[in-house]
């Protein structure tokens, strides 16, 4: 069986660097982007299973929920799940020290959260949960 | 009342004693003063006030316009020649009465001269007291706006003092959560396998990373709360419910110390205007601590009422190492922690409580603590 391709967009190549390692250790292939530009155009030519897509951008905070739609809003590649990096505390998705980080996934058109500092069994499971989908 | 016209008969003695007091009478006008000397004392006293002189009887006696004679000279031929003489419309005081009226116009004098003073003196304290007040009210004003100025510039640091906060926390997450990655793909095995001593001193390095992670998300949701950057918006909040849902996310902590969490609710909803998120943080805090400064084996008491003041108070009392009387005062203080606390739990960053007290703060809740050493800690927190 070919293995599964997964697409990284974020702008933290340490970020980056540990997934790879854990992806690829579990037989994944990896490719990834370290910033917001053709994002589309590289996802149509990757093609990937799953999409991780981090929150945060440097020049632009909410650039992650904007990659979201257009990549959302495109025929060929809605289908493809994306999972999104929340770093927590951010916009309001943390909203406090004891909330129980319950999160209202129908503002967002993406499939599944995951929280950073990302712990390698929780990534495992969620890129496979979206695979099997 | 009508002007009495007047003429005193003597000037001697008694006659510029009459004078002096009819000249501060009110409605009286003395026409003549009559003396066969020139050189009467009452006679200087009457020029010196322009009234007219005359040195005799007949000069004046036959004037239709004087109203009352006052004979002063004492001398009964003097008054028998006046009564003879006198006009009809004339009426004539001999000396013995013209004391008496003149004792009795002394005083009446007297009175009138304390009345005039003291309302004068009154006048006199009104304006000054008027002059005080508006010298304060500038005063006030001024120093009003003054403070007002210190205030505003006092927000201004601590707004740019929270952006910073906010803006270094951030900083600080990012890379601190890829140490953290890394952490856990050495842990997990992602780098081969390690040996004990490897894996003892990374598992530090990640029970490190973890408190650092914490300390950050608090320091941002204190900076957070300080720059008022958070919505609040109140609703009626059944109280209960709220307290319920922290004694639940501490469940599992408190059971591993054996802890029994006891609630004193009452029976119908208690509700009250507020945010129910914080407040759930700021009760959450509390019990968090209840829970960690106990030690196994105990209990933590949870009581709900409606004060006095309608005021509604829970109270979250603990039987653990209590806090010395002399740090009450700074538990609310960013990063303090107790001596006793941190020889009982080393791990805890002191922001807990500098959260509960901003958010108490900015939703108009106080916050009580009562404390003996190893006996107890009762928090009492008012909405
Ligand atoms: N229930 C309690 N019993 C005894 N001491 C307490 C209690 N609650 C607070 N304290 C004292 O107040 C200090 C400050 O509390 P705070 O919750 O702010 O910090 P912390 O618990 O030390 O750390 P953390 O930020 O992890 O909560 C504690 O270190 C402790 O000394
Ligand atoms: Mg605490």
């Amino acid at each position: 069986m070919a293995k599964k391709k997964i697409y990284i967009i974020d702008d933290d190549h340490d970020v980056i660097d540990a997934m790879t390692i854990v992806l690829e250790k579990n037989n994944y292939e990896v490719a990834a982007q370290y910033d917001d530009e053709n994002v589309v155009e590289n996802v149509k030519a990757q093609m990937p299973d799953v999409i991780i897509l981090d929150v945060m951008f440097p020049e632009d905070s909410s650039a992650g929920f904007n990659i979201a739609r257009q990549l959302k809003s495109h025929d060929d590649l809605q289908r493809i799940p994306i999972l999104m990096l929340s770093a927590i505390n951010e916009r309001g998705i943390y909203v406090g020290r004891f909330s129980n980080k319950d999160l209202d996934e129908s503002f967002l058109p993406v499939n599944l959260f995951l929280e950073k500092p990302l712990k390698p069994a929780a990534l495992l499971e969620k890129v496979a949960s979206l695979i099997g989908k | 009342m009508e002007t009495a016209n007047i003429a005193i008969v003597g000037a001697g003695k008694g006659g510029y004693e009459c004078l002096k007091v009819l000249l501060t009478t009110p409605n009286v006008l003395i026409k003549y003063v009559c003396d066969i000397d020139p050189n009467a004392k009452g006679v200087m006293l009457a020029k010196q006030h322009k009234i007219s002189y005359v040195a005799r009887l007949s000069e004046f006696i036959h004037d239709p316009e004087v109203d009352l004679i006052f004979e002063s000279t004492g001398r009964p031929e003097v008054f028998e020649e006046l009564s003879r003489a006198k006009l009809p419309t004339t009426s004539l005081v001999g000396s013995g009465g013209t004391r008496v009226i003149f004792s009795l116009l002394d005083s009446y004098n007297e009175v009138n001269r304390s009345l005039r003073s003291y309302k004068m003196n009154l006048e006199r304290r009104i304006i000054e007291r008027t002059e005080e007040l508006e010298k304060l009210n500038t005063e006030l004003s001024k120093e009003k706006a003054a403070t007002e100025r210190l205030y505003e510039q006092q927000r201004e640091i601590n707004e740019e003092k929270s952006r910073y906060l906010i803006h270094t926390t951030h900083q600080l997450k990012a890379p601190f959560a890829a140490i953290h990655n890394y952490v856990d793909i050495i842990l997990d095995g992602y780098a081969g396998p390690l040996a004990q001593e490897t894996r003892d001193l990374v598992l530090k390095i990640k029970t490190r990373c973890e408190l650092l992670s914490e300390t950050i998300l608090d320091m941002l949701e204190l900076a957070r709360l300080k720059a008022q950057d958070l919505e609040l918006v109140r609703e009626d909040v059944d109280l209960c419910a709220v307290v319920n849902d922290v004694v639940e996310r501490f469940a599992v902590s408190a059971a591993a110390k054996r802890l029994l969490v006891r609630v004193d609710a009452p029976k119908e909803p208690l509700i009250a205007r507020t945010v129910g998120k914080r407040l759930f943080e700021l009760l959450a805090v509390l019990l968090e601590n209840a829970v960690k400064y106990s030690p196994p084996d105990g209990s933590i008491e949870i009581a709900m009422k409606v004060a006095s003041d309608g005021k509604r108070v829970i109270s979250i009392m603990d039987h653990g190492i209590g806090i010395p009387e002399a740090n009450l005062g700074k538990i609310f203080r960013e990063f303090f922690r107790s001596n006793n606390a941190v020889r009982f739990e080393p791990n805890g960053n002191g922001l807990g409580l500098a959260i509960a007290g901003e958010i108490a703060n900015l939703l108009d809740i106080t916050i009580e603590v009562e404390s003996e050493l190893e006996k107890g800690t009762t928090f009492h927190v008012r909405i």
